[in-house]
């Protein structure tokens, strides 16, 4: 059976790469995130549709494997992601075609996401911070039990 | 191609309309923009012109009843009646005409009491909203914010005549954000500071103290063009500019911080949740510009220490500190909106401000970086 491959939900996430970090928001949740350089590796690599053994080929070749199999973080962390909402399946696959990066000899460091859940109401319809409980925000059911 | 109302006349539905989607959100645009011609019929039309980075918006409002109430916070961007604006803005709300349309009154009666059922999750109308007809309502203020950006023009429809401090204090956000992003300007929240033409952006969410580093400026003899929102130009050189005067403090504590500012309160009388509200321009109008050269991002960190100090930071952390608060407050952001934020923090400098409790000290700290980075 053919390794499940996944790419980055469009509809809801945009994302950009900073230097080696990467920012990625959720509009759906209104939740943020902040990858660290191997986590922000793997989400470009997931922009192009792979699977966890693609990134897991891929990034082996940049790297000196740390303490365990890289497939098993890399599972791992899509199982986050996936969790998330950040990323779907698909069927397009293009990260293998990626041209070869030079071995940097570093050593793995394991992918990290840090979810900001702080502007969540802020992003789902409640675009002004400045209001307090007598007026905006008004949850639907609050409207609901009028 | 004929219009969805032509098609509709000859009813019952024939099966050769073509494009019908687009077509539906037109006619949506042209019965609204038909409501603020009734609206004319018994009001005469007020227009206040606008200069906003070099382009020039003509609101037009049905009457005068709340044309100083919204335009107050622009008064310091005013300018002579120009032939041909670029952006023109209707405004006008629902006690000053029903829509011509019945479909539409029942519509907007429908949407407004339940528009959870109505819209997505940012705010746009599920049923009038794409590209180049923009689409959105905000529950709270009771806006529904129109643009047809092929035709620049713009519709702002009140449900309610009354106009909570928040949107007299910056009306307008949805419909420039939308525009401006057309003019290759991003709407940006950030609060906006200069000292002799050249000024920082203060980023940060809400309670960050955006606000009272912006008025301790204002206090030096500093230039202000906001205290929460401002638009940003990048090409040929990034550039702030201002779109309100007005600035906002918390609570009675933070008035009573600047001596004299208690008396410039515009809603002296406010209920307990609004914040405490002025416009600059009334009462210090050589102070309040239209635009700057931006310097460097700023991003203020309440501390409690007395000395406000200022050290270099990563642009990932800019980044992160202006694009979620500035994305989440409008609807339609999407990934050109993150990618204009990311070529800013890439075009200036970055820097944490520890917020000291001495307010002097925080103009002095902005002033010496401007200084440094000029030299």
């Amino acid at each position: 059976m053919a390794a499940a491959c996944y790419g980055i939900d469009r509809k809801s996430v945009v994302f950009e790469r900073f230097d080696d970090e990467l920012i990625a928001i959720n509009l759906a949740t209104g939740t943020y995130y902040s990858l660290n350089p191997t986590g922000a590796e793997i989400f470009e690599l997931l922009s192009h549709g792979c699977s966890a053994e693609d990134a897991s080929s891929i990034l082996e070749k940049r790297y000196t494997s740390g303490s365990g199999p890289l497939v098993l973080e890399i599972q791992r962390f899509f199982e986050i992601l996936r969790r998330e909402g950040l990323i779907e399946p698909t069927t397009l696959s293009e990260a293998m075609n990626f041209p070869d990066s030079a071995a940097s000899g570093r050593i793995f460091e394991p992918p990290v996401l840090s979810a900001h859940r702080d502007m969540q109401e802020l992003f789902l319809l409640d675009p002004i911070h400045d209001t307090g409980k007598a007026g905006w925000p008004q949850t639907q059911a609050d409207a609901e039990d009028r | 191609m004929p219009k969805i109302a032509d098609a509709a006349a000859a009813w019952p539905p024939t099966d050769k309309f073509e494009d019908a989607p687009s077509q539906w959100r037109r006619w949506f645009f042209d019965s609204m923009a038909d409501g603020f011609t009734s609206a004319l019929h018994s009001e005469e039309e007020t227009a206040r012109d606008l200069r906003i980075g070099g382009k020039t918006i003509r609101l037009r409002f049905a009457g005068q009843a709340h044309t100083h109430e919204l335009t107050r916070a622009f008064a310091h961007l005013a300018s002579e009646a120009k032939q041909q604006p670029d952006l023109d803005i209707s405004m006008w709300d629902a006690s000053q005409a029903a829509p011509p349309a019945f479909l539409l009154k029942a519509y907007l009666t429908a949407m407004t009491h339940a528009w959870w059922e109505f819209l997505n999750p940012r705010g746009e109308l599920i049923d009038f909203h794409g590209h180049p007809l923009m689409a959105a309502y905000h529950p709270g203020s009771d806006v529904l914010s129109l643009l047809d950006c092929e035709r620049n023009a713009g519709l702002y429809w009140r449900r309610t005549a009354s106009i909570p401090y928040y949107e007299a204090a910056s009306p307008l956000r949805t419909l420039l954000h939308w525009w401006f992003r057309g003019q290759g300007m991003q709407f940006v929240h950030a609060a906006a500071v200069a000292n002799g033409g050249a000024g920082v952006l203060l980023v940060g969410k809400g309670g960050s103290g955006k606000s009272t580093a912006a008025l301790a400026c204002v206090d030096a003899g500093f230039q202000y063009a906001g205290d929460d929102y401002a638009m940003v130009q990048l090409h040929p050189h990034p550039r702030v500019h201002s779109l309100y005067n007005s600035c906002k403090l918390v609570g009675d504590d933070d008035v009573a911080r600047f001596p004299g500012l208690a008396a410039r309160v515009w809603n002296a009388r406010r209920t307990q949740d609004e914040k405490a509200t002025l416009f600059l321009h009334e009462h210090w109008p050589g102070q309040v510009t239209r635009d700057f050269a931006l310097k460097a991002i700023v991003i203020p960190r309440v501390t409690g220490k007395r000395e406000t100090s200022l050290t270099s930071c990563r642009g990932f952390e800019a980044l992160t500190a202006i694009a979620p608060s500035t994305m989440a407050q409008l609807p339609s952001s999407d990934a050109q909106d993150l990618h204009f934020l990311k070529e800013l923090v890439q075009a200036v400098p970055s820097f944490v401000m520890e917020t000291g409790t001495d307010l002097p000290g925080i103009p002095r700290a902005i002033g010496n970086l401007l200084a440094r980075i000029s030299e």
